[in-house]
């Protein structure tokens, strides 16, 4: 670590929810890299706001990974004891205090705290009654379409066959329910988190909710509805991190069904071209 | 397996009751199932006091099968939610 570099300080909000972030000892070119990623979510000097702000403190420290790596899915270890989140990967090791909204990061050179983010926002998000999913979602004519699955299910793929709509995520956004004058409703949020689509544009937006579409690949486009407990149940398979305790679980299914009665959900069959958004569209 | 043992739901999981159908969270591995109507019945009786051989014969009483697909849906349903790790079963004669 050097000390005489002034430390790496990013202040970014997601859905409302700010954290501060200061690294010590980060490499110029991984500074570059963050600011490119998050650049639409920093907050701005002079903006408003009387939001709780997220405190991490982190440092790069050399030394053996924390997780042994192998070859197969990105391993995260994450556990929740009361209020407190570790976190564990590869090249980062942290912590996270939901009450107090401060944590701790170590990185080994190399390493990048985007992981340790997701966990967190997750975990921030439920303590709001909101859901980080994995989905990806695109804003279109003004409204948001979230498609979810499983890993491998087509949810990149959706994304990159939405040409003029803005690309929220491929791979994570963020459902929270809302009170609106007509009734309750879900409104979706971009985060700066990606999946493959490294090179799309992290954008820092939200829009009322105008479907959630279960993905299933198919020789043709159409739309197929869904029982309502098997879309609750599809959803919350898609919630991750933060299912690891039975309490939090019961509040994930809580919300999940909330969040799938106020929306329209329908399962999309499609193969790889843009055509789907004929069949939604109609 | 043994009809006097009691089944229990294991402590890791959630279970939530959607429209009628349990819908069960393994909270360890975040996988989700869903539960039929009957299925839904069984759960409940899943409550740490009724045997393997009670809820038999609830099921029996309570829809229009035999007592031979009960016993052998509820034991092949049972099994699955041992499978799943989804409840524990309990000998009640195993000193605690």
């Amino acid at each position: 670590m050097s000390d005489d570099a002034a430390p790496f300080d990013l202040k970014i909000s997601i859905a409302g929810m700010r954290t501060r972030l200061v690294i010590d000892g980060l490499a110029p070119e991984a500074q570059g890299l963050l600011k490119t990623w998050y650049s639409a979510f920093l907050v701005q000097p002079d903006q408003a706001g009387n939001a709780q702000t997220g405190q991490i403190r982190a440092w790069v420290e050399p030394g053996e990974n924390y997780v042994p790596f192998k070859p197969g899915p990105w391993q995260i270890r994450t556990a929740r004891q009361g209020e407190r989140i570790e976190f564990e990967s590869y090249q980062e090791r942290g912590w996270y205090n939901l009450a107090e909204e401060r944590g701790e990061l170590t990185l080994r050179p190399g390493g990048n705290p985007e992981n340790y983010l997701r966990v967190i926002y997750a975990w921030r998000c439920l303590a709001r009654e909101a859901l980080l999913v994995h989905a990806s979602g695109v804003i279109r004519r003004g409204e948001g379409y979230v498609f979810f699955g499983p890993s491998g299910s087509g949810k990149t793929t959706v994304a990159r066959l939405s040409p003029g709509a803005q690309i929220l995520s491929d791979d994570l956004v963020i459902l929270q329910r809302e009170v609106m004058p007509e009734g309750a409703a879900v409104r979706v949020y971009g985060v700066p988190f990606r999946g493959e689509m490294i090179e799309a544009e992290r954008t820092n937006a939200s829009a009322p909710l105008a479907g959630l579409y279960a993905l299933a690949k198919a020789p043709r486009h159409w739309l197929a509805s869904l029982d309502h407990t098997e879309a609750a149940a599809r959803l919350t398979a898609c919630v991750p991190f933060v299912l690891s305790q039975p309490e939090n679980a019961r509040r994930v299914l809580a919300l999940c069904d909330e969040i799938t009665r106020l929306a329209r959900v329908k399962i999309l069959h499609f193969k790889p071209d843009a055509d789907f958004w004929q069949v939604i569209d109609e | 397996m043994n009809k006097l043992h009691i089944p229990m739901p294991h402590p890791q999981v959630a279970v939530t009751v959607v429209d009628g159908q349990a819908v069960i969270v393994m909270a360890d591995s975040g996988q989700v199932t869903v539960l039929n109507e009957v299925g839904t019945r069984i759960w409940e009786l899943i409550d740490g006091n009724h045997s393997i051989e009670e809820i038999i014969q609830a099921i029996m009483a309570e829809y229009d099968v035999t007592p031979e697909a009960a016993e052998q849906d509820a034991e092949d349903f049972l099994n699955r939610l041992v499978e799943i790790q989804a409840i524990v079963l309990r000998d009640p004669q195993a000193p605690n």
